[in-house]
């Protein structure tokens, strides 16, 4: 008995939604007009395009006004099925406002650039060798870093930028 | 002329009718049949206000517009006509609408098969999805498949990929973008979901964690290049492998890695490749560009200088011949290929050591650099190795990874397009002066156009290496990177934990054949103090799973890592300032091989691919998704032309059609890896294919 009751519960809470949403629907139809009934025969016109919808590069859907209506099918061109591929399909994406930087004039001298961009202090020579421009944070022995690190015998080649050469007789450490 | 009381009748069946739809859309999936349409409406029967319940118009641009529903129809009383005339750009479509009675429900991880009849007179179609993200609301999802130019009602269907993480809805339809008309008729949807099997993993640490295994021999030279070649063989450029000595003796090496049979072959190298660019073109063939013309002055008073050199390596001959020079020296130059197989190279240092600010034009139908007048030139200093990545609209994003130093003035990261000469910066990148030698990559899938850039310190200051990740959607109108998750972080020399703020530098982030990016290598410091740690990204969810199985080798600079075509990870090189380099060779074995049973790809109805082709394979066991994975062309840890492309499926049983896209700036053309994904996770072998 318990479960009848439940289930015409149901059917009536169902029949109830089914109702509301019909006459919900009935209103909707009205707001938009009933004179916009789908079998009208009207002829489309062609629609000029929308702007890009604010470009925000995801094909942005657009709404645009007038009155879609079923028409007669559409006219084919009676040229035989294109055989080419598609076009490639590009996105309208990362299109914003940025302003671009300021142009660069046609250079009138080469580009200088410091000498160790490799990161290397060049005053220091040892078979293939890179003595760090600047000895990570926190390190207080330098000589100590570089045997942990395995560093070959080092020779100063040029100015002793990080005073590894104590006794001054061109080797480091 | 119908009457009014008709009219009225037939409106009020019409509104029964999508009502009943809907209800039946909104059930829960454990009442509905496998097989039930999900859509709403998908027939185009019900019509209010002049067009079909729950569909809208959508679309921009500067074109000429027809919407209509005609009589010709595949089934019923309606179909959807959109023509288009006079396109200048922009698209047209016909969408579902993005509201909640309208748009199906979704499940994350499910994958559906989405139908629709169609005719139409242009192939400039393609079939696209959005998404409802429950935090982010209605976005841009995928393209799924171009449809062919017919006459009569034909039937597209396709499988999407698996829904991402934090989807309620989707919506969905058929987009024109060319001159001509597209009908359809009869949508439907229906959840297509494989069934998981369960775990077979009983490797222990290594179902989780993968394994690494250092192989029992060294490479013959100290190469910093690797290229995985369409023979499925590996270059290894070292030139002088940035040793004095072997640059003195005229000792340029490079050699063909062999893997299947752990072999090595010499190659004749005929001048200094060390710290050149490589790309591979649209023919498989090695565009080698710059090198090393000169090492530092022995008195420390001039640096590296670069070659204009340039060769073309052919793995059918196993040997390089000559092009014609750049205009300027590059050492350390960047090396993109184009949707139009062409070749950008930018940055490096000249034949003085200067500067070098040429954009140097490498025209491969022609088969040479353009020269300096031919090429558009921005006379802009882009760095050292600057990361440059292809958009798909032909722009190249530079993501603001780069070798030695600072970054570059501004925001550190920009979109430059080669057309206009206009470089744009993009906000976001952290601690910008601090990303020498970090990692970025095209997030999978390449449609996503995602960027990520991970970790990263500084030569010249050398600060602790740091832990940052960011990403950028460069789907956004004004992209803009966002930090992502921090790098995992490892154990130092001896087992000693990092802690606080310590990352890496020299990262190496490999893409995946089940969508996932395996970040390995690195060190704390200049050419100094490797870091043991590897972890699994997943894009989807944008996080980390830490504690990968770590290669028991360091890779700090002068290391790399790539993808091989059997799913393995092979890394190799390390030169620490000591001016030792490891030889050593590591192979990573990822989870997914210790899953199961590999799907095979057992046949190919071709391998020339052609833009926007629907090709044809089988398989030996059911798969969840395909992907196209550019083979790799790396150095110093970065592979700015790296990049999966997801291939969406139509599925008949065994037999699987890949939907290739129509856009070549997503998928430069060249030799791809084709893998498939199983049920299981598994990846298959590849197959080697080529996109033109």
């Amino acid at each position: 008995m318990r479960e009848r009751l439940l289930s015409l519960g149901s059917a009536l809470l169902g029949l109830t939604a089914v109702v509301l949403v019909i006459l919900l629907m009935g209103a909707s139809g009205s707001t938009r007009g009933a004179g916009a009934a789908a079998d009208a025969m009207v002829p489309v016109a062609a629609r000029p395009s929308g702007a890009p919808a604010g470009m925000t590069g995801v094909a942005p859907p657009s709404r645009p006004g007038g009155t879609p209506v079923r028409t007669t099918p559409p006219v084919r061109t009676g040229s035989p099925p294109q055989s080419r591929g598609p076009k490639p399909f590009v996105q309208g994406f990362a299109t914003g406002t940025r302003k671009p930087r300021a142009p660069v004039a046609s250079p009138t001298a080469k580009l200088t650039l410091p000498v160790g961009q490799d990161g290397c202090d060049h005053n220091y020579a040892g078979p293939n060798a890179c003595v760090p421009l600047t000895f990570p944070r926190g390190v207080r022995d330098t000589c100590a870093w570089l045997r942990e690190h395995g560093y070959p015998p080092l020779k100063v080649v040029g100015r002793d930028t990080h005073r590894l050469d104590r006794d001054a007789d061109g080797l480091a450490c | 002329m119908t009457s009014g009381p008709t009219r009225r009748w037939e409106r009020a069946t019409r509104r029964i009718l999508v009502l009943t739809l809907l209800i039946t859309a909104a059930m829960p999936s454990s009442a509905a049949f496998a097989d039930a349409n999900l859509l709403v409406n998908g027939d185009l029967e019900v019509v209010d206000d002049g067009f079909p319940v729950c569909w809208e118009k959508s679309g921009w641009g500067t074109n000429d517009v027809t919407w209509a529903l005609t009589t010709n129809a595949h089934s019923g009383g309606n179909a959807m006509s959109i023509t288009v005339a006079n396109r200048v750009d922009g698209d047209r479509k016909a969408m579902m609408l993005e509201s909640p009675s309208c748009a199906p429900n979704v499940t994350p991880g499910h994958q559906y098969d989405l139908s629709v009849w169609y005719q139409t007179t242009t192939p400039d179609t393609v079939m696209t999805m959005f998404r409802h993200d429950v935090a982010n609301g209605w976005q841009y999802w995928t393209d799924l498949a171009s449809l062919e130019v017919a006459g009569s009602y034909t039937k597209k269907t396709v499988r999407t990929p698996p829904v991402p993480p934090g989807t309620d809805q989707i919506t969905w339809g058929v987009t024109i973008y060319g001159a001509g008309t597209l009908l359809t008729d009869d949508y439907a949807m229906v959840d297509a979901t494989q069934p998981t099997p369960g775990t077979q993993c009983s490797a222990g640490d290594a179902c989780t964690k993968g394994v690494w295994q250092v192989m029992p021999f060294d490479a013959p030279a100290r190469a910093m290049h690797a290229v995985v070649l369409h023979n499925g063989n590996v270059l290894l450029i070292a030139g002088s492998g940035n040793d004095t000595d072997l640059f003195a003796a005229g000792t340029f090496k490079t050699a063909l890695y062999q893997p299947y049979s752990g072999t090595f072959v010499e190659v004749p190298t005929p001048a200094d490749l060390f710290c050149a660019g490589h790309v591979q073109l649209s023919d498989g063939k090695v565009l080698v560009m710059g090198g090393n013309k000169d090492y530092p002055s022995v008195d420390g008073t001039v640096g590296y200088k670069g070659l204009r050199d340039s060769y073309v390596y052919d793995p059918a001959t196993n040997s390089y011949t000559r092009v014609n020079d750049m205009n300027a020296g590059h050492w350390y130059p960047s090396a993109t290929i184009l949707g139009n197989g062409d070749v950008l190279s930018l940055g490096g240092l000249g034949e003085d050591s200067s500067g070098t600010v040429a954009t140097e034009y490498y025209k491969a139908s022609e088969n040479r650099w353009l020269a300096l007048w031919e090429a558009n030139q921005t006379w802009r200093f882009w760095g050292l190795y600057p990361s440059m990545i292809l958009m798909q609209d032909g722009r190249l994003f530079y993501s603001g990874s780069h070798v030695f130093g600072n970054g570059l003035p501004g925001t550190g990261a920009s979109i430059y397009d080669y057309a206009t000469g206009s470089v744009t910066d993009v906000p976001g990148l952290q601690s910008k002066d601090e990303r020498d030698q970090s990692a970025s990559l095209l997030l999978p899938p390449a449609q996503d156009q995602r960027v990520m850039t991970l970790g990263g310190g500084n030569i010249e200051t050398n600060p602790d290496a740091n832990r940052y990740t960011d990403i950028i959607d460069l789907k956004q109108v004004d992209p803009t990177y966002v930090a992502g998750p921090l790098l995992p972080q490892g154990t130092m020399t001896g087992g000693v934990p990092q802690t606080g703020a310590q990352g890496k530098m020299y990262v190496s982030a490999v893409i995946l054949p089940d969508g996932k990016v395996f970040e390995t290598g690195g060190g704390l410091h200049n050419r100094a103090d490797p870091v043991y740690e590897a972890s699994m990204f997943d894009p989807a969810t944008n996080t980390f799973t830490p504690g990968m199985a770590t290669d028991p080798m360091p890779r700090t600079y002068h290391s790399s890592a790539f993808l091989l075509p059997d799913g393995r990870v092979m890394a190799f090189g390390d030169n620490p300032g000591n001016g030792t380099f490891a030889t050593h060779v590591s192979i990573y074995s990822p989870p997914y091989l210790f899953q199961g049973g590999r799907p095979q790809i057992r046949t190919l109805s071709s391998a020339s691919w052609a833009y926007g082709s629907t090709q044809t394979i089988t398989v030996s066991a059911p798969v969840t998704r395909a992907m196209l994975i550019r083979p790799a062309a790396v150095t110093h840890s970065s592979d700015p032309n790296q990049r999966s492309i997801e291939l969406p499926m139509s599925v008949s049983g065994s037999t699987v059609g890949l939907n290739v896209t129509s856009n070549p700036n997503l998928a430069p053309p060249g030799w791809y890896m084709l893998f498939v994904l199983g049920a299981n996770g598994v990846p298959s072998v590849a197959k080697w294919v080529n996109l033109s």
